[in-house]
């Protein structure tokens, strides 16, 4: 297959992905991000009492 | 051995001990973990000989001898010794050659000593914490250990110009310094001339912790510092201190190497904990983990170990070993290059200069400390707290912004790739890091996958001097390189433009951006400006 044709065929299948479940796929896709957005903010939230703590050894 | 303003003496680990003694002023037999670390690390560089320079003016022993034991009843020497380390063997009488201006075809050369310099300490007179200011090459890259904070140290040895690529390290005196002032002087080291700012020395810095302080202790002799009281000391050189808790080891590798790939050196505290028991191996893949029987299940993803608690300490974070698999992250399965870090490089004041620390992927490190009463080395674990970054104020934009953004479009491509829209072989991996607009046009210039105009059209393009920079990789092939303004606000577009290096998945993006149902879903998010910076 020509790169033209090969790109072509990309272009085809991603408007035919689209069509089929496009939509609720990328709803889905968004919810679980958030879920791993929130689950890592969680654990890179700083607690400020920790800032206190003397650093010694 | 005779005294004078040099000597020239083999190398031996006695000989290294002997002369600590005899510098410092340590009378007794001088037993220190950073001894076994000097030991390993030089006779791993296949040093041969040391080039002893005494008296030796140290610029941070003498302001740290000013503000503190200038002032003290018993007479402390203001002068140093500093040590060179060489991979050559050469007499004195063949150094004797080189000041005397000898050039015979078999007399030792400057250029000769330059080529195997290891580096040098400085020893100050100080018994039992005399490790000054020390500056040695890094262990070799081997395409898997990465050091991205050094720069070229220049040392001038009777006229005889030495460099050496290294992050300077230097212990605590426990007086002026603790650990957290050891490790923010090595970091300073590495971001003084990346932003441009004063570099403070070990008395300095703790002053400027200290200033304003309501902490009730004294601060000289000083007992420690805080997170608090290192972010001032920080901003006292105009940076910015940013934290990030460290609670898992997904959030610890992508952070220390989006930042450390950026040239930025980290502070990093830890609870040090005596585990009682030596590490694991990994059948398979070979990586270290903490022992079973201490490491507690939360259930919530996290994990606990258990010993006896040693104490909180401090490093400097200098560098990095991509030396493991890249591990899916749970929920998506998206793949960062970070996560195949399997080992930091730390500068340890109480190990030494690039210690090893094997990332546990429950979230601890290995440390080489001793244990308090076991007395064994490889049974100390690290408990990461803190992440600190010292920023220069243009980079406002966090890695975690960027990282997020870059998430779901991930899975959105993923979806296309194994539906077999995209004829990509394997997932895309995503390298995530920070990078100085002169850095990436540099690569750019000399990148050979782009040519002609394109490449013209980016070079001219005006860039901030900071950006965020996500690189997807198909196996070792770059498929797309997405770039972040690091220095915009936080509700502002942030993502700049995108250079495309596979036409198929470019076609892919063109296409989702182009269709209103998709759009509807991801409006108002970074991925969807994205998606439109390719129609």
């Amino acid at each position: 297959m020509t790169a033209i044709a090969e790109t072509e065929d990309t272009v085809q299948k991603t408007r035919a992905w689209i069509k089929s479940k496009g939509r609720s796929r990328v709803v889905c896709i968004r919810k679980t991000a958030k879920a791993t957005e929130a689950r890592l903010a969680k654990a890179r939230l700083v607690d400020p009492k920790s800032l206190k703590k003397p650093i010694s050894r | 051995m005779p005294d004078g303003p040099f000597q020239v003496v083999n190398w031996s680990i006695e000989e290294l001990v002997s002369l600590f003694a005899k510098f410092s002023g340590t009378t007794l037999q001088v037993e220190k973990d950073q001894i076994d670390y000097f030991d390993e690390y030089f006779e791993e560089s296949c040093c041969l000989t040391i080039v002893v320079e005494h008296p030796y003016v140290d610029h941070d022993y003498l302001d740290d001898y000013a503000a503190y034991y200038a002032k003290c009843f018993h007479p402390y020497d203001r002068f140093c010794a500093r040590l060179h380390f060489f991979t050559c063997t050469f007499t004195e009488d063949d150094f004797v050659s080189i000041l005397r201006g000898v050039t015979t075809d078999s007399a030792l050369s400057a250029a000769e000593l330059n080529s195997s310099y290891l580096g040098f300490v400085v020893v100050k007179p100080l018994p039992g914490s005399f490790i000054g200011r020390t500056c040695l090459r890094t262990y070799p890259s081997e395409n898997r250990r990465f050091y991205p904070t050094t720069r070229n140290y220049e040392s001038h040895l009777f006229g005889i110009s030495l460099s050496v690529e290294a992050v300077p390290f230097q212990e605590q005196d426990s007086t002026v310094a603790m650990c957290a002032t050891s490790a923010l002087w090595s970091a300073l080291h590495g971001t003084g001339k990346l932003f441009q700012h004063s570099l403070l020395s070990p008395v300095e810095i703790t002053k400027a912790a200290t200033l304003n302080s309501d902490d009730p202790m004294r601060f000289l002799p000083n007992v420690g510092l805080t997170d608090e009281q290192i972010a001032r000391a920080i901003r006292s050189v105009s940076l910015e201190p940013y934290f990030v808790a460290v609670h898992n080891s997904y959030v610890l590798r992508s952070t220390v190497y989006a930042y450390l790939k950026g040239h930025i050196p980290l502070l990093l505290d830890i609870d040090l904990v005596d585990v009682n028991a030596t590490e694991e191996r990994n059948a398979t893949s070979g990586a270290i983990r903490a022992p079973a029987s201490a490491v507690n299940d939360q259930g919530d993803g996290r994990f606990t170990i258990s010993g006896n608690a040693m104490g909180s300490h401090e490093v400097a974070v200098v560098g990095y070993c991509l030396g493991g698999q890249p591990e899916p992250l749970q929920e998506s399965g998206f793949l960062l290059t970070a996560t195949r870090v399997d080992k930091l490089y730390a500068h340890d004041d109480q190990i030494g200069p690039y210690a090893r620390m094997a990332v546990d992927s429950r979230g601890f490190l290995s440390t080489s400390w001793r244990g308090d009463t076991s007395m064994q080395q490889g049974t100390v674990w690290a408990i990461p707290g803190n992440l600190l970054v010292p920023l220069y104020n243009k980079i406002r934009i966090p890695f975690e912004k960027v990282h997020d953004a870059v998430l779901p479009l991930d899975s959105v491509l993923e979806e296309l790739r194994s539906d077999g829209a995209i004829p990509l072989s394997e997932r895309l991996e995503w390298d995530i890091f920070l990078i100085a607009s002169n850095d990436l046009k540099d690569e750019i210039l000399h990148a050979a996958e782009i040519k002609g105009k394109y490449k013209q059209s980016i070079l001219s393009r005006p860039m901030p001097r900071f950006l965020w920079r996500a690189l997807a990789r198909c196996g070792t092939e770059k498929v797309v390189d997405l770039l972040f303004d690091a220095t915009d606000i936080d509700k502002g577009r942030l993502f700049l433009f995108a250079i495309e290096y596979n036409t198929q998945l470019s076609a892919a993006m063109r296409e989702l951006g182009a269709d209103n149902e998709v759009r509807h879903e991801l409006l108002g998010t970074t991925a969807d400006v994205i998606l439109q910076s390719f129609q």
